[in-house]
């Protein structure tokens, strides 16, 4: 069902937490100096915001337990505003915990077997994934007990926590990629070659930020057993020749555009030369024991088709949910739902506890005990029986939690914006809450179709925007809010980063400006095309000349 | 001037040498030279009688001296500025790929705090700041019981010994 840990993960654990209590307490009484004690709070997920620090926990691969949500919300209410955030890296983001509380929280976090480490700083984050894994109809491997081998590799590896920059890495193990695989410093595709065997596909230097790069292959197919001796081995060339000297072109993807794939897949070969036969070859055992703890859940074996097919004839509410808002399951009796954090007048991707603690006791309800975040900033109950789904949208509901907007250009990836972060140049979720007031007609959206919209505040792109539909980042223009627009990206196997529609767009002006792209695709388009197609068939130009045709 | 050494706060018995234009002549003692100096002076620093280590600052890396490796019984590896974590990498091709037996030295902006993963990837003798009490640095070392990676100390990751 879900990994768990061990006496000895434990015992890590709780000495990582004793570790950080006694960095922060020397921190607070002046020995430990402010510089250091910076970059050992960021190994340990601390960011000193605008306000107040932010502490962002790991959710690794995205697999959340009932007991974890609730642990989760219980901090949020005594040490913070009673709310908390989901991130595009599928993590959780506390915004108001004071510092000196943030060891108690690490504590209360470790009790259910979670914890911030590795969150921040230059070191290997959290692995993330499909949120579909292990139910997903196109899966070709169950893609976590790969990630969990990761996950114990990365964690505390003493070789590499003090890399050129921070460094991610993402595993797709279905034929569809839902984890922005190639936009991750090391990116796993699982493939299966003619003879079965289980492998991956390598890529690296994928990324967004100031100098967006989609990753590339640099190994056709990896053999499972050579996972973390390969991955050793990037990392080892990265550490050593990554730059230092200038933290926008320190990320891997600088050094494999500057050495040339060729050459830094050579080195990476010539490095796992070394290691491949090492310790960290994986055995048959070791990956047969990593599957063991993702076995699936005891699935009904039937379900009343005619039930379900006679609800949603009767409640449209209803059918618009189940067509928007689940999706297809590897087990026929069953559905993956999404819960939409995007509900108008919420910040996308917040939620509070009193819906934290409701969604764990649904969890428990209808979907064995378990909860998957996405990088979109949802979450999804992924084993619920198609019996179940008119009692769990009808307990949604009473929570503002069955917005059926999921893939609707009002689901938007959001980061937190300028009223929360110290990096930013202008602000993104007033920006939603009036995209939402401007769009709020649900049919409209469903007649428009699947639209990505994300907006970041700034080029750090934490909400994904060159990989939107429509793109939005904010620059900061002499003090004053602009926003510039890129069309055309998209994070699926087609990966690309969106072209740039012209100038910046003023605050005021933005919502028109989205919504004049709208109406020119919803002229030009034909009757089968989403908008990706129709951007992709009459570019940019008929957009450029409406946006830009008054000024 | 004292640093830890094996577990242990010690008196340092070597010192460093600085660049010099004059390579003729050397002290007597233990040296620690840069390698700049072993380039230009290599014949002359390998038939002194006593102990010679060398230094790499953060931006020089192993393949420098790699042919060189028995010459020295000492390798000073340099963390200027203390995020530069280069020599991690190092320590552990030492340890692991060539076998080196000799004193692996963390030098520079040494931080308490980084004297476990040091330790692990295969460094032996740490030099700290004199503003920090080398006594209850020590403490560092017992921080963790565990891990997850075979480096060089413990060898095998507990997922692997059971």
């Amino acid at each position: 069902m879900m990994y768990q840990y061990d006496e000895q993960d434990q015992q890590l654990l709780n000495e990582r937490v004793a570790q950080f209590r006694e960095q922060t307490s020397r921190f607070l009484n002046g020995t430990l100096a402010d510089d250091a004690y910076r970059t050992l709070r960021l190994m340990n997920g601390v960011y000193i915001q605008k306000l107040a620090p932010m502490l962002r926990v790991a959710v690794p691969y995205g697999l959340l337990s009932s007991d974890q949500l609730r642990k989760i919300a219980e901090l949020a209410q005594r040490y913070d505003k009673g709310y908390v955030h989901f991130t595009t890296r599928q993590n959780i983001q506390f915004n108001w915990p004071a510092l000196e509380n943030i060891p108690d929280i690490a504590e209360g976090l470790a009790t259910v077997q979670m914890h911030a480490i590795q969150t921040s700083g230059n070191c290997i984050r959290n692995t993330t994934s499909d949120h579909y894994a292990g139910i997903a109809p196109d899966e070709i491997e169950d893609p976590r007990p790969y990630c969990e081998i990761i996950r114990r590799w990365s964690t505390l590896h003493p070789e590499f926590a003090y890399l050129p920059r921070k460094f991610k890495i993402a595993v797709s193990g279905a034929t569809s990629d839902r984890a922005a695989t190639q936009l991750h410093d090391i990116g796993l595709y699982i493939k299966k070659n003619e003879q079965g065997d289980i492998g991956f596909e390598v890529l690296v230097g994928g990324g967004l930020g100031r100098t967006p790069i989609i990753g590339k292959t640099i190994k056709s197919f990896l053999d499972q057993y050579d996972l973390l001796s390969y991955l050793e081995a990037i990392l080892r060339v990265y550490n050593q020749y990554g730059r230092r000297d200038n933290m926008y072109k320190s990320r891997i993807k600088i050094l494999v555009k500057s050495m040339g794939v060729e050459a830094f897949s050579q080195q990476v070969e010539a490095e796992w030369e070394h290691l491949k036969n090492s310790d960290l070859k994986l055995d048959k055992q070791q990956i047969a024991l990593a599957k063991s703890h993702f076995t699936p859940p005891a699935y009904n074996t039937k379900h009343n088709a005619a039930n379900l097919a006679h609800a949603m004839a009767n409640n449209s509410d209803f059918a618009n949910w189940v067509k928007y808002n689940t999706t297809e399951h590897k087990n026929e009796h069953y559905q993956a739902v999404t819960i939409s954090l995007k509900a108008p007048n919420v910040a996308p991707g917040d939620i509070t506890t009193a819906q934290m603690d409701f969604v764990a006791d649904l969890a428990d309800e209808f979907s064995f005990g378990l909860l998957r975040s996405t990088h979109r900033q949802n979450l999804i109950l992924g084993d619920v029986s198609k019996d179940q789904l008119h009692a769990l949208w009808s307990k949604l509901k009473e929570q503002n939690l069955a917005t059926a907007n999921i893939g609707m250009l009002t689901d938007t990836i959001c980061c937190p914006g300028l009223e929360f972060c110290s990096l930013a140049n202008a602000s993104t979720i007033p920006l939603a809450e009036e995209l939402n007031e401007r769009f709020n007609d649900l049919d409209y959206l469903y007649d428009l179709g699947s639209i990505n919209l994300n907006i970041s505040g700034c080029m750090n792109a934490c909400g994904h925007q060159d990989v939107g539909h429509i793109g939005i980042l904010g620059v900061d223009k002499k003090g004053v809010e602009w926003y510039q627009i890129t069309l055309g990206g998209s994070s699926c196997n087609e990966a690309y980063l969106g072209d740039r529609l012209g100038r910046a767009i003023a605050k005021n002006q933005l919502i028109n400006s989205i919504e004049q792209i709208i109406q020119v695709y919803v002229a030009e388009r034909t009757a089968e095309e989403n908008f990706l197609e129709t951007y992709r068939r009459i570019g940019i130009t008929p957009f450029k000349e409406k946006v830009y045709a008054n000024n | 001037m004292q640093i830890i050494k094996d577990h242990k706060v010690v008196n340092d018995q070597w010192q460093y040498l600085a660049e010099k234009s004059d390579t003729s002549m050397f002290p007597d003692g233990n040296i620690i030279v840069t390698l700049k100096t072993w380039k230009t002076a290599k014949e002359r620093l390998i038939t002194r009688q006593s102990k010679l280590g060398i230094k790499l600052n953060s931006d020089e890396l192993l393949p420098e001296i790699v042919d060189d490796l028995d010459c020295f019984e000492l390798i000073s590896l340099d963390f200027t500025p203390y995020k530069d974590g280069r020599h991690f990498s190092t320590a552990r091709l030492l340890r692991e790929r060539y076998n080196y037996k000799g004193e692996i030295r963390a030098t520079g902006e040494v931080l308490r705090d980084q004297l476990l993963y040091m330790q692990r990837v295969g460094f032996n003798a740490f030099e700290l700041d004199s503003s920090q009490d080398l006594n209850a640095a020590l403490t560092a070392f017992d921080e963790f019981s565990t891990a997850y990676q075979p480096t060089a100390n413990p060898h095998s990751p507990f997922y692997q010994r059971k």
